[in-house]
């Protein structure tokens, strides 16, 4: 990160000797190391975790210790079909919740932004409050909303899948929200007066100037709301009371509580290898910085 | 382009927030003043016995001050590691860019599989307990898992990826230019840690904490994996309480007495820490 700069420059010049003293530079030297000594320890135990469990995922059924003295696969041949069902829900929720959210929350943002509306800072403040509330309370409460609804409506919300939609929705959408907004806030009106002064139509300028211009902030925005909703447990268990047909976390985590199985790490494992993948993809398509970016 | 003609747009998000968010909160909190009159049920009278139960019970009082502790300590030491991992995020050059791909993968992984990881990890036979053993540090195996010690170091671990995110665009506020002018001037490596990198990014690290400490009241998977059953929590005694005993009114009072512990938390700390509290780009709960 150093830069190159005349000034940065000058200053390696000698331009009067200054010699720092042996105290001074034991000091530093302490310094630099104790760091690297921090920095290493928080590394290890940062990846601790997952080395254990992508290392016991290679245990030969039923043992699970780490090291694993036999390297073996069986652990994830023996993943069941059902869990491989628990995936293709996780992904289909994932992707419902964050295509709903978009489909709902930009066009919201275009108003928050451009459109004076009454009442902004109020409207902005509560499409944020998801994030404040507690997910286990959210799950609380839209449980105990479903239950209502039912007696109410006579249709069964709960541990249906547009209940989870709608749960993981709400979720992931002030994440949408606060990417997409910074970045119509930013937004230089001036190249779609240009197209609409060219003779475009709104709807053409929205598909061909404005979208464009969105659309880095908006797929970062994507993934970040799909890794969420991908990876959440407190909501999911609470609205799936039949864990049979639930996402994979919830799956996982009650066979966890049932019993311990290197094919329970081997599912983790592949897990894992989901997040790692998206981690680079996202470090390829946009960058790491966007995600986080506010 | 600008204009009112942008204002209807704002109207189907709104639609699905009230229905969806501001109904739900209304019923919960309705639902824990009214009686309790069998499991699965919700009775008509309105009473404050949901709240005096909490208030006169051993369990629950338990449950509350071991969240303050796993709180407090969560937020402590994650917010002390995030500032060193931080800071070499945005100046350790090549290094620093490993380091922030590690932070968002392990933000990205699954809540469930770094507590299983940490579970055969801190196990009497698992790999902590090995090392320390092999090292000769103990001569019996810590008792580290299903208890109060193992969800503790699962929680930091998984807000160590929050905090370190929040403390970033303060070590950015930190120029390569002063660095260089300290160190120019004779300056040592610990002081210009205190008197250059310390000042400028202290308030951040104490307002990333408090972020942590609110977050972290409400931390369900990890203490329900790592906890073992034997550890009480009021996020665990909520899901106790609606998904196994179907006490609606119960678990939504205590589910109220968690908000009402964030928010106090939240404006007390405040009070301490007075800064544009940058809220972090990512929470993972």
């Amino acid at each position: 990160m150093i830069d190159s700069t005349p000034e940065s420059l000058a200053m390696e010049q000698p331009v009067t000797s200054y010699r720092p003293g042996w105290w001074s530079l034991q000091s530093d030297h302490i310094c630099r190391w104790s760091m690297r000594v921090v920095l290493g320890a928080i590394v290890l135990f940062l990846i601790a975790p997952l080395i254990s469990v992508i290392g016991t995922s290679f245990n030969t059924p039923p043992l699970i210790i780490f090291p694993p003295p036999h390297l073996s696969l069986d652990s994830f041949r023996q993943i069941p079909d059902n869990w491989y069902q628990a995936f293709f829900t996780s992904l289909k929720v994932a992707f419902a919740a964050a295509g709903v959210s978009a489909v709902l929350t930009v066009p919201a943002a275009f108003a928050l932004v451009r459109g004076r509306l009454p009442g902004r800072e109020l409207l902005e403040s509560m499409f944020r409050s998801p994030l404040l509330v507690p997910q286990i309370v959210l799950s609380v409460s839209i449980y105990q909303y479903y239950v209502v609804l039912s007696g109410v409506l006579g249709n069964s919300f709960i541990s249906g899948f547009e209940g989870l939609v709608i749960a993981h929705t709400l979720l992931v959408s002030p994440y949408i929200l606060s990417t997409v907004f910074g970045r119509i806030a930013s937004l230089d009106p001036a190249y779609e007066e240009a197209s609409v002064g060219l003779g475009a139509s709104s709807a053409r300028t929205f598909l061909a100037v404005t979208l464009p211009i969105l659309r880095p902030a908006l797929t970062a925005a994507l993934i970040l709301a799909f890794v969420i909703s991908f990876d959440n447990v407190t909501l999911s268990l609470f609205l799936s009371t039949d864990v049979g047909s639930s996402t994979l976390p919830v799956t996982l985590f009650s066979a966890i509580e049932l019993s311990a199985s290197p094919v329970i790490f081997a599912a983790a494992a592949l897990t894992i290898l989901v997040s790692v993948l998206v981690t680079f993809s996202v470090e390829r398509l946009v960058g790491l910085r966007s995600v986080t970016a506010r | 382009m600008n204009g009112r003609h942008w204002q209807p747009w704002v109207v189907p998000l709104l639609l699905f927030y009230v229905v969806f968010f501001l109904f739900p909160q209304l019923v919960f909190l309705a639902v824990s003043a009214l009686k309790y009159t069998g499991p699965g049920q919700i009775g008509h009278n309105v009473t404050v016995e949901n709240y005096n139960a909490i208030l006169h019970n051993a369990y629950f009082h338990r449950a509350i001050i071991n969240t303050l502790e796993l709180s407090a300590l969560t937020a402590i030491v994650s917010a002390l590691f995030g500032l060193p991992l931080a800071y070499t995020i945005v100046h350790g050059g090549r290094r620093g860019k490993y380091l922030f791909a590690l932070i968002i993968g392990v933000m990205f992984s699954s809540a469930v599989a770094l507590a299983l990881g940490w579970e055969t990890l801190l196990a009497p036979a698992g790999g902590v307990n090995g090392l320390l053993l092999a090292l000769g540090v103990v001569n019996h195996p810590l008792p580290l898992a299903s208890n109060f010690t193992s969800i503790v170091i699962g929680s930091i671990h998984g807000a160590i990826p929050i905090a370190t995110l929040g403390i970033l665009p303060a070590c950015e506020a930190v120029t390569v230019r002063q660095l260089e002018v300290s160190t120019g001037l004779g300056a040592s490596s610990w002081r210009t840690f205190w008197s250059i990198i310390l000042p400028q990014t202290y308030r951040s690290v104490c307002s990333i904490g408090v972020v942590i400490f609110a977050i972290t009241t409400s931390i369900f998977t990890t203490p329900a994996i790592l906890g073992g059953g034997r550890v009480a929590l009021v996020s665990l005694a909520i899901y106790q309480q609606l998904l196994t005993l179907f006490d609606y009114p119960k678990s939504a009072a205590l589910a109220a007495v968690l908000i009402i512990i964030m928010l106090l938390i939240t404006v007390l700390a405040r009070m301490f820490v007075r800064s544009g509290a940058s809220q972090p780009g990512v929470v993972k709960p």
